[in-house]
């Protein structure tokens, strides 16, 4: 019958993401990172957050999203600054300071490749799993093609490949999985291929290597690799004043960043998901998750939806809690749950909303969340 | 949320691998296991005695590894003992190092002079 509860990402301070609805404390979400994390503000500009300031990022528009990511380590020393001696030059130079860089600096570089057999590289322990290298590349001049390349000694040599370079910055990247390895490089332009360049010198900025199917936000490094830590601990205040624990809705708008079991909850503890609601998804690619426990029982079949759409897209996805009315929405395709054992309504008052799952961190959603809401009737599905 | 970060030189890579998932850790059906706990763990691998020498993409030299097997932790929020301190978890603390410098790793923003444990 009625919106009870609302998280928009708008106004944050350390520790904390205000909610919209309830206008109470309770509504608010304390929030976790142990250490400083980077997004792209409303200027569309790299900038660093803190430890524990939530990320209202705004990579996707001009309305930000709360964003929120596993912990990753940038394998990459230097990462910005390519005249340093970790990184190789063979006929290329690079020159320091030369244009507007990503976070509004003057610390662009021009590489620059000399002759037919230039590269700019690093040396890197990336290992045999998931592995992502990106930078950051515009072109000082027109549009064209540039080569990127990465290198196993032992696993099927080098990897050239070109990306579309513009003249404006953008982040290009990488993905593969190593099956072997030895002596391992990333390449910031490798001409030897001769694959049809059409640039021979690009801006760049801003390298990463990391072990992760895509690129996570950008971690600055210098003599040393370096860790962003995981986003965790993001719950509200005591909500049971608002939730009806008999029926509801439970729905938000996201995407994923990493495959792995990713939900949001809402649950009558902080630390056990006996009496809980959970919708979110598994580590698989294409699978809604819903899960329902009252009492410790299953009230709903715990085998999640096989759907079809891009989870790292925008996504409406919706569940909604009745005694024999269980059903589950990602857009516009509706998803009917079989009932299990138990029933409702839950033998503890719902009372916590939170992104991820109780007493559980492994849970913990990892994307970008443009608005959770909770209604108090199931007819509002 | 008190921080503290760690530097670790176990005995051998399962030495390491037993220690990090006594953190507590839950395994997924396809077999992937995932950390259950709020501190931030990250495993270096086997301690490098000297660098890889190269020139360009030639080895001149490899790199030397030790025997000891690195991790860097990030903890938060331990449990803090009745005088005020904070020590490491159980079964961690002998295998704590102590150096002078912020080591091969970092965690983004924090230095750990000021905050090793």
């Amino acid at each position: 019958m009625a919106l009870k509860y609302l998280y928009v990402p708008s106004a944050y301070k350390a520790a904390t993401a205000y909610g919209v609805l309830p206008n109470a404390a309770a509504a608010d979400l304390t929030f976790g990172r142990g250490s400083n994390g980077s997004r792209i503000n409303k200027d569309k500009l790299i900038e660093t957050e803190s430890s524990n300031v939530p990320r209202l990022d705004y990579s996707s528009g001009s309305c930000p999203t709360l964003f929120t990511e596993i912990s990753v380590t940038n394998l990459l020393t230097e990462s910005e600054n390519f005249t340093d001696s970790d990184w190789s030059k063979a006929n290329s130079t690079v020159t320091a300071n030369a244009t507007i860089d990503p976070q509004g600096g003057n610390n662009g570089f021009l590489v620059s490749l000399n002759t037919s057999q230039a590269y700019l590289n690093q040396a890197v322990s990336f290992l045999a799993e998931a592995t992502t290298f990106s930078v950051y590349l515009k072109s000082p001049t027109v549009a064209g093609t540039y080569p990127l390349n990465w290198y196993a000694a032992n696993g099927g040599a080098h990897h050239r490949e070109l990306v579309n370079v513009t003249t404006e910055w953008k982040r290009f990247e990488i993905n593969f999985t190593p099956t072997g390895l030895g002596s391992r490089f990333i390449y910031i332009g490798d001409n030897r291929g001769a694959i049809g360049e059409t640039l021979s010198s690009v801006y760049a900025w801003g390298a990463q290597v990391e072990s992760s199917a895509k690129a996570t936000s950008y971690i600055k490094t210098e003599a040393s690799t370096v860790t962003r830590s995981a986003d965790t601990g993001i719950v509200s205040g005591d909500l049971s004043s608002y939730i009806n624990s008999t029926e509801g809705v439970l729905e938000f708008k996201a995407s994923r960043s990493a495959l792995k079991t990713a939900v949001i909850s809402l649950s009558s503890s902080l630390t056990s998901g006996d009496n809980s609601v959970s919708l979110g998804f598994t580590s698989s690619a294409t699978v809604l998750f819903h899960k329902i426990l009252s009492s410790g029982s299953d009230v709903i079949s715990t085998t999640p939806s096989t759907i079809s759409v891009d989870l790292t897209q925008m996504n409406v996805v919706k569940l909604k809690w009745k005694d024999g009315d269980f059903q589950a929405k990602i857009n516009d395709t509706v998803f009917t749950i079989a009932e299990a054992g138990g029933s409702l309504p839950f033998a503890a008052t719902l009372k916590y909303l939170r992104i991820g799952y109780p007493n559980d961190t492994s849970q913990d959603f990892a994307g970008a969340i443009q608005y959770i809401k909770v209604y108090d009737s199931a007819s509002d599905f | 949320m008190a921080i503290y970060i760690g530097k670790y030189a176990f005995n051998s890579k399962e030495q390491a691998i037993d220690k990090i998932e006594a953190l507590g850790t839950v395994t997924y059906e396809d077999g992937t296991k995932y950390p259950n706990h709020h501190h931030t763990v990250v495993v270096l691998g086997q301690e490098i005695i000297s660098q890889q020498v190269l020139d360009g993409e030639e080895v001149l030299e490899e790199e030397v590894l030790g025997t000891d097997y690195l991790v860097d932790v990030l903890w938060h929020d331990l449990e803090i003992e009745e005088d005020g301190s904070v020590d490491h978890p159980y079964g961690w603390k002998s295998y704590s190092i102590d150096i002078d410098s912020e080591g091969i790793h970092k965690f983004l923003g924090l230095n750990y002079q000021d905050l090793k444990i």
